[in-house]
């Protein structure tokens, strides 16, 4: 594997992870209103 | 201003710092001197700030969870498993683009060195306290018994911190790291980013599970 290459899927790999925990957010937000739209 | 729009503002902060960082990272940074480094070292932008934002977010799991055991007070057990969960996506991160750089720098993506070891026991021991939580179905239980593990597992957050003192290791100690001028901005830039982007999802994620329990009926305050 080159350098570029290596650097490339190592910043790719860390910046969606880093991008994961706000789609947990926003499934979360997602399921709150769900739940409100249940309660209404 | 609400909670939601702290968040926003820390966000936008979080990401202009990111983004420029990457930016300079590949294109404004030159490559390194050193032969064995070259371009590689470009990986430490994206290393070294998912290692320290993940050792922060498992020290607030720690603090929260020590205060869950003193005041019983649930809010305390969402800060930590919010704030364990966003370090176990960032220490999976750190231990990826590690061993992605270690097939580039040392030949092979894993090599048993300390701090690679201690950070997959550590990487093992989060694994374990989410584990945990999804087995108890009780919150009070839930909340107990997964902030005694999380105590437990914080002892592996100095142990690989640690390992590179304690046993010979390819790997650098981050406090003997002389870096330039340039590539310090950089690192700082992307180490705040990293840190801002973390603050903005905690403060949303606990304010939307503060509103979850609220329709579910609990106390989220008691």
């Amino acid at each position: 594997m080159s350098d570029l290459y290596a650097v490339f899927f190592a910043s790719i790999i860390v910046l969606l992870l880093l991008l994961g925990i706000f789609i947990l957010s926003y499934r979360k937000l997602k399921m709150i209103e769900d739940m409100l739209d249940r309660k209404v | 201003m609400g909670y939601s729009t702290y968040s926003l503002y820390i966000f936008a902060i979080g990401i202009i710092l990111v983004t420029y960082g990457v930016y300079s990272s590949f294109i404004l940074l030159p490559e390194s001197s050193t032969e064995e480094l070259k371009n590689n070292y470009r990986i430490i932008f994206f290393h070294l700030p998912s290692a320290i934002t993940s050792f922060l977010a498992f020290t607030i799991t720690l603090i929260s969870s020590v205060l869950y055991l003193i005041k019983r007070k649930l809010k305390y057990d969402v800060v930590a498993h919010s704030s364990a969960r966003a370090g176990f996506f960032l220490i999976t991160a750190a231990l990826l683009s590690g061993s992605i750089w270690a097939k580039v720098a040392w030949g092979s993506y894993w090599n048993w060195d300390p701090r690679e070891t201690t950070v997959l026991i550590l990487w093992f021991a989060y694994a374990a306290y989410f584990a945990l939580r999804e087995s108890l179905e009780n919150s009070e239980d839930k909340a107990r018994n997964s902030a005694i593990l999380a105590i437990f597992a914080y002892i592996t957050i100095p142990l690989s911190y640690l390992s590179t003192f304690m046993y010979f290791s390819l790997h650098p100690a981050t406090s003997e790291l002389k870096i330039g001028l340039n590539i310090g901005m950089t690192l700082g830039m992307m180490i705040i980013g990293f840190i801002l982007l973390y603050i903005s999802y905690m403060i949303l994620e606990t304010a939307s599970e503060n509103i979850r329990m609220k329709i579910e009926g609990a106390e989220f305050n008691e």
